[in-house]
């Protein structure tokens, strides 16, 4: 897989992302804390999106689009993610939503650093890798106080059971 | 071209089944701590700040041994801080600590099976004087993310790409560490959107 390839592939799931945090910062039940944390997080993604936008745009490829409103289920659902976006009936609802998302990237990007050759790109994948991973941590904190749930390995694959 | 997920799914297992067939660490070699072990510290990282892996050290089982002098001072650091440690900060950096010697134990196997020699703890580290709880997060913290800056500088100039699959997936445990250990100290644990550890 070319360095291209893994980097188109990044910023189609960051921007999916990005949409899911806005569904569910729209529709989903939120205190302020969450609704604060939540924020946060779409902006951190945005971040990510845009770095890989940048880089993309580098190696001569075209990002692709993010997904309207009334396509997100259906992009989500390529992706692999499967938490109903019309299921976000409680916080927990929400909080357990969102550790989906950052699982789905953390496997992508722990996929990324086994596969791109660019010195740099592996540099940008870790660090980004390392900000999802704190995502998921804090997130799984707000589901469990339990330190084997809020960081339940000694080696991030995004493979967690979500509490 | 987007990865499906089931293959996404299925480079991960077989990164996964690489590394369980790596060489077994001896159960002795497990208990790495604050001195006291026979391996002897790789002499070019005693000589430089944890953190500056040096630009001529280039072959994987050095950059590994780079990882591995962080790992024994982030473990003597926790073991340091428990006696001060209370409630949840104390249950955290117990379950810390335990990842910290699962990354040394990991990491001690791949240099063993690279052939390159075993890099032991420090024969003490310095953490000053921290006389509260706050004190110990607050180096528990700085710990961290020189331990992350390590991290994210091996990870590009590894060659075996399990490896650096091996690196990144410690790294984000690192910083996994470090946000829990800022919300103790009641600070944003999310300060950026990309991990560096400086």
């Amino acid at each position: 897989m070319s360095d291209l390839d893994v980097v188109e592939g990044a910023l189609r799931l960051e921007r999916v992302v990005v949409a899911s945090y806005g569904a569910a910062l729209r529709d989903g039940p939120l205190d302020p804390a969450l609704r604060r944390l939540l924020r946060r997080l779409r902006a951190q993604e945005r971040e990510h999106a845009a770095v890989l936008e940048s880089e993309l745009d580098a190696l001569g490829g075209r990002p692709p689009g993010t997904p309207a409103p009334d396509a997100l289920g259906r992009a989500r659902a390529e992706l692999g993610l499967h938490h109903p976006l019309d299921e976000l009936v409680t916080e927990s609802d929400v909080e357990r939503f969102a550790v989906e998302l950052e699982n789905a990237q953390l496997s992508l990007y722990l996929d990324a650093v086994r596969e791109l050759a660019d010195a740099r790109l592996l540099q940008l994948a870790t660090q980004i890798m390392a900000a999802e991973g704190q995502h998921a941590a804090v997130l799984r904190g707000r589901l469990s106080e339990l330190p084997e749930v809020v960081v339940p390995s000694a080696f991030e694959t995004g493979d967690a059971a979500i509490p | 071209m987007v990865v499906a997920p089931s293959s996404r799914r299925s480079f991960l297992r077989g990164a996964a089944a690489g590394l369980a067939t790596l060489q077994a660490v001896p159960a002795a070699a497990l208990l790495g701590g604050c001195g006291g072990d026979d391996a002897e510290p790789l002499e070019d990282f005693s000589t430089t700040p944890l953190g500056r892996i040096p630009a001529d050290v280039n072959g994987d089982a050095e950059l590994l041994g780079g990882a591995l002098a962080a790992e024994h001072r982030q473990i003597a650091a926790y073991l340091s801080g428990l006696p001060l440690l209370e409630a949840q900060a104390l249950a955290d950096a117990e379950r810390f600590l335990a990842h910290e010697r699962a990354h040394a134990a990991r990491l001690r196997g791949l240099i063993a099976g690279l052939g390159g020699p075993d890099v032991g703890p420090r024969p003490s580290y310095d953490f000053g004087l921290p006389g509260t709880a706050a004190d110990v997060l607050r180096t528990l913290h700085r710990v961290e993310q020189e331990t992350i800056a390590v991290y994210m500088q091996i990870v590009p100039r590894l060659s075996d790409p399990l490896l650096r699959a091996t690196a990144a997936s410690i790294a984000a445990v690192e910083a996994e560490h470090d946000a829990v250990v800022l919300q103790r100290l009641g600070r944003q644990p999310l300060a950026t959107a990309f991990v560096t550890g400086a």
